[in-house]
């Protein structure tokens, strides 16, 4: 077998071995954009029914706190915006408010907490803490509390508006 | 002439800054006034004595209460004071009030941290009564924060078994 010979026959050798691999790419890339096609669309459904639960975490999550507030609750009818909701206590920078500077203070010793209280004009900044170590403060406004309130920092910052305007 | 002027006026500063601070600490360790008013003027002694160079404010005031709280055990350790009773001991417990300088709803309580066996009691009235931070006591009482939030929570147990079953289980 000559040289020649197999370059001859190697042309059509070669286009079959162009052809071939062609030939696996096409349906390799075919599957894999099938695959990813799936893919794509298995996550785009996980996503939303990921969406739909965590919407529906949040709005159980939302109802349980509205509950605990003594805020009305939310059903299938009723439209309540959530930023409302919420406004009454916001969180606040800790300004390390000493007994003396503060207008009421609640000791709990057997709950493990301190609350210290001050009044500034409709809002009352309280600052908490706890027996672990944490420290915590709220702007609260006051004007947003519902008189039925269950929550421990609403109602302390209830308390020291109404001591504060009692003492006035 | 001048040095004593300025030194005497540095203890009457500091003397009006923190004795009632220093005598509720003593109150809530010996029970009864006479007592604590003792330790307080015993604790500006040995800071007068003492000299010692003292970095800042906050450091100065760590060394007074952890001084006071110092005298106070040594006095409870003592065979004289365990042989003796207070004449305060009879009075009602009234008498045995800490004047806070703020007003506190619970009297019961104070009185059952009061009870408390002491290494709870200094932990639990620090924090809680005159409003000082778990890093703050660990500095004062010569312990690690992690003592001190274990002295917090079994001391808040402690209390609440003394307010529902009347007496300190280590008493």
């Amino acid at each position: 077998m000559s040289v020649q010979e197999i370059g001859g026959s190697g042309q059509s050798g070669k286009e079959r071995i162009q052809e071939y691999p062609g030939r696996k790419a096409r349906e390799r890339s075919e599957r894999f954009q099938e695959s990813l096609m799936q893919n794509l669309k298995y996550q785009g459904k996980a996503r939303e029914q990921d969406d739909r639960e965590k919407a529906g975490n949040e709005s159980q999550r939302m109802d349980a706190v509205s509950m605990e507030k003594g805020r009305l609750v939310t059903g299938p009818g009723i439209r309540v915006n959530a930023v409302t909701r919420r406004e009454a206590v916001q969180a606040a920078e800790v300004r390390h408010m000493s007994y003396e500077e503060s207008d009421n203070i609640e000791i709990a010793v057997t709950e493990g907490y301190t609350l210290k209280g001050k009044l500034e004009g409709s809002q009352v900044y309280v600052e908490a803490k706890y027996d672990d170590g944490r420290l915590e403060a709220y702007q609260v406004d006051t004007e947003r509390v519902l008189a039925q309130t269950q929550h421990r920092i609403e109602r302390f910052a209830v308390e020291t508006a109404e001591g504060m305007k009692c003492r006035l | 002439m001048e040095q004593e002027f300025a030194r005497e006026l540095r203890w009457n500063n500091l003397a009006a800054e923190y004795q009632t601070m220093l005598y509720r600490v003593a109150f809530a360790n010996m029970h009864n006034r006479a007592d604590a008013e003792d330790v307080v003027q015993e604790a500006f002694l040995r800071y007068m004595k003492d000299e010692k160079p003292i970095a800042n404010k906050e450091h100065e005031k760590a060394w007074l209460i952890r001084t006071t709280i110092h005298i106070c055990m040594d006095i409870l350790k003592s065979s004289w004071r365990r042989r003796t009773v207070p004449l305060e001991e009879s009075m009602p417990a009234a008498s045995r009030e800490v004047y806070l300088p703020y007003q506190i709803r619970d009297d019961r309580t104070l009185e059952a941290v009061l009870k408390l066996p002491v290494h709870y009691r200094n932990a639990i009235y620090l924090f809680y009564y005159e409003d000082y931070s778990i890093q703050e006591i660990a500095g004062v009482l010569n312990e690690k924060e992690g003592t001190i939030k274990t002295r917090l929570r079994r001391g808040r147990e402690e209390v609440k078994k003394i307010l529902t079953e009347g007496r300190p289980e280590n008493l």
